[in-house]
């Protein structure tokens, strides 16, 4: 048995611990275990007629070489977010060119010559981490009757099918603190904190900070932004209880309605990174400049941006990034495969891969969150509800 | 209808999230909350012939305003003690009960179920390992309404798989393991860390688990000195930095030996549980020549903030317990069972001793956890 394993998209605290764990796992059954550099760029790159080049794309897995690795942020094995069934000229390795065929959109379904990399690796199966993004790709393969054991992870949250994803428990701490320690600030110059997080178009991530962190405002991706009500509520904040001051918390993919114009817009949404794909970001800095001039209470904003992913997981992170990975390398051994790891009703289960390529969740708005008052609507928390997040 | 919080025992990083999230519930209902200060010991020494000095002495009057930034600290703004009232020392009664009550560990419930009543308190809301609730379940039985939230970084409470405190306590502990791999490397030594955990070893399973330690010795397994000496010398040939790291729960034993504990028994009967590290460290460098380098974590382990999952837990646990309140519901300890928030008789932390099951997650002859067959398990996998 011959298992690859990937990780795709944004890094996360836990890819490491989820890679070591697969490796002792599989190691430990007699496995080869295959690490695929640069997500599926590094499938893409696999060229059977040239092994000597194709070392570059691969590490060789096994108990020693992953020793270390389980204590680290990062991912080993590095990570893109190219999609193979939409590649772009510029991404096209050199060996691909001749038999590239693009559609009107210039982009070409490399998936023919990802089933031969696979073939020529001789893999019997392959172990994606990632998000959905990654994972939706994961499930094309699993449909051309590649054998497949999707590990979720992202630090949005966002992945249908699990209620916990690798990355989120050490963004939502690492997020928390950023509330906290930034009181002290917005105090000190009785001014208003605006703390913007990442999580794409999911607001879970800015609900999950602004309750545990109990900032006095939480804007999120789910909900647009009605300005001037919110500057109403706070203009109170900022007058309030023994600490002047107000920290609220905005998620980078929330939209403004009603928002002063500036000559020189600084929101810039059409950023996009390498691999064509669009970034958010800014929105807490338009909102501190509006609210600033709006209510005369000076405002700061700060981008919490990669420092919610950045350095070693926390706890809980590891914990379920090891346990997802034995869960996929059992499931594996019992034949069950086109399945995704997950936590559902606080236990460890797996969900049909499809699932997966059902497009971002997003908060439950309704049932969590308090449009009028801008915040988390967590009324009865706890009975019922199960232990993740 | 006016209700009492204590938190008892050990400090944990969570309680202050929780009493806040008690006092919010509260709040929300049109609900006094009264904070008592160092747990029973608040009750026990509050004199109800000097009333206005008491209050100022032992009470907390807590509103939404008065918790508004507790829970950006660990600790508890309430205080803590290990008072039993069950069975006070005579030398430790308050002045003002001494010769009313007589004996030599005097039960003074008597005492603190007038003060509940002259406090019109309806309800009370203690937070505690298993010696507070032990209390609380004799007040139940006594006819005090009474909803208990566990606390212990040990996660030792029989009757629910997580107590707040636990997840810090394992972060911490896998940061302080990690962090002593440079200097036990450098010296090319092993690394002794022992962390608290009472008469479980649970923290020290799930922080050697998750820091990937070589060998991580629980109270549940006595060990073989010369086995586990072997063992460590061969784990630290096979470093290329030639070291090997082990985690020792404090309630740990060799075989034929007792638990290492020192000082005087406290209000609990317990004397306190340390220094095993150390004992294993001796007597692995007379067996082998090789050098250790011991750390005791102990209180590093629920120092600071809580994490977030602590954070979360504890605003969960504390609502529910006002919440089964307003439902007529009490006589319950909050709690997780199965993954699942869930309530319990209150009385069922004296029932049981909860600690590591050994068949299912651990391996004695390597004297490591040994985790598998994860379909179906809870997140903290029992």
């Amino acid at each position: 048995m011959r298992i690859g394993i990937l990780t795709g998209g944004g890094d996360v605290p836990g890819l490491n611990p989820a890679i070591q764990q697969v490796t002792r796992e599989a190691c430990a059954r007699g496995w080869d275990v295959v690490g695929i550099r640069n997500g599926w760029a590094g499938l893409l790159a696999i060229n059977p007629d040239d092994d000597d080049a194709n070392a570059s794309h691969l590490m060789h897995l096994d108990r020693r070489t992953t020793r270390s690795i389980g204590r680290f942020g990062g991912t080993i094995l590095h990570t893109a977010r190219l999609h193979p069934d939409t590649v772009r000229e510029k991404d096209m390795p050199a060996f691909l060119v001749p038999q590239a065929k693009y559609d009107d959109r210039r982009e070409a379904d490399m998936t023919p010559h990802i089933l031969k990399a696979i073939a020529h690796l001789k893999l019997d199966a392959l172990i994606p981490i990632g998000g959905d993004g990654t994972l939706g790709y994961a499930a094309r393969l699993g449909e051309e009757g590649v054998p497949i054991l999707a590990i979720p992870k992202t630090m949005d949250n966002d992945v249908q099918g699990t209620d916990v994803c690798i990355g989120f428990p050490t963004a939502v701490t690492r997020s928390i603190r950023a509330v906290h320690d930034l009181r002290g600030t917005a105090s000190a110059e009785e001014s208003i904190g605006v703390i913007e997080l990442m999580g794409r178009h999911s607001g879970e991530t800015a609900l999950m900070a602004g309750y545990l962190g109990s900032a006095d405002r939480t804007a999120i991706a789910e909900v647009p932004v009605n300005v001037e009500a919110l500057a109403g509520l706070l203009r109170q904040d900022v007058g309030t209880g023994s600490e002047a001051g107000a920290v609220m918390v905005i998620s980078e993919g929330a939209t403004l309605e009603g928002a002063l114009k500036f000559d020189d817009p600084i929101h810039e949404t059409a950023m996009t990174d390498k691999f064509g794909n669009k970034r958010l970001g800014g929105i807490g800095e338009t909102l501190a400049r509006d609210l600033t001039v709006r209510l005369g209470i000076p405002a700061f904003s700060l981008k919490l941006a990669y420092m919610m992913r950045a350095g070693a997981p926390v706890s809980q992170d590891s914990l379920i990034a090891r346990a997802f990975g034995t869960l996929a390398v059992e499931l594996i051994a019992a034949g069950k495969t086109g399945r995704m790891t997950g936590l559902q009703n606080g236990k460890y289960t797996s969900v049909p891969i499809s699932k997966t390529g059902e497009g971002a969740s997003q908060v439950d708005v309704d049932r969590y969150y308090e449009i009028e008052t801008f915040q988390p609507r967590i009324t009865r928390p706890g009975m019922g509800q199960s232990l993740s997040f | 209808m006016r209700i009492g919080v204590l938190t008892g025992g050990g400090d944990v990083p969570g309680l202050n999230p929780a009493i806040q999230a008690i006092t919010r519930q509260a709040a929300r209902l049109g609900w006094d909350v009264v904070g008592i200060k160092r747990g029973w010991a608040g009750l026990l020494r509050f004199d109800m012939d000097n009333p206005v000095e008491s209050a100022d002495k032992w009470l907390m009057p807590l509103t939404p305003q008065s918790v508004r930034a507790i829970d950006r600290t660990g600790g508890t703004i309430l205080q803590t003690s290990r008072t039993n009232p069950l069975a006070v020392p005579a030398a430790a009664l308050p002045e003002f009960l001494k010769g009313s009550l007589g004996g030599d560990a005097v039960d003074c419930t008597p005492h603190v179920l007038a003060v509940l009543e002259h406090l019109e308190i309806d309800a009370l809301i203690p937070i505690g390992g298993v010696d507070t609730l032990a209390y609380a379940a004799h007040l139940k039985s006594q006819g005090v309404k009474v909803n208990a939230v566990p606390k212990t970084m040990d996660n030792d409470v029989f009757g629910t798989d997580y107590c707040i405190g636990f997840s810090t306590a394992v972060s911490r502990s896998v940061d302080a393991i990690n962090a002593l791999r440079t200097p036990t490397g450098s010296h090319e030594r092993i690394g002794v860390v022992e962390l608290f955990g009472r008469k479980s070893g649970e923290t020290a399973l799930m922080s050697g688990y998750l820091s990937d330690a070589d060998r991580v010795l629980i109270a549940e397994v006595p060990v073989d000195m010369e086995q586990l000496a072997e063992k460590l010398m061969a784990d630290r040939a096979a470093s290329p930095s030639n070291y090997a790291m082990m985690v020792v729960s404090e309630g740990a034993r060799l075989k034929g030996h007792d638990t290492v504990e020192y000082g005087e028994v406290d209000a609990t009967g317990h004397r306190r549980l340390g220094g095993i590290g150390d004992v294993i460290g001796e007597e692995f460098k007379r067996l082998t020549g090789t050098g250790v380098i011991s750390q005791r974590l102990a209180y590093m382990m629920r120092a600071g903030t809580p994490d977030a999952l602590d954070t979360m837990v504890a605003r969960s646990f504390g609502a529910m317990a006002v919440q089964l309140l307003d439902e007529g519901k009490h006589g319950l300890m909050v709690a997780i069972r199965d993954g699942n928030y869930e309530s319990v008789e209150s009385d069922i932390c004296i029932k049981g001793q909860r600690g590591v099951d050994v068949d299912a997650f651990y391996d004695p002859g390597e004297y490591r956890p040994h985790i598998q067959n994860m379909d179906g398990r809870p997140m903290f996998f029992s």
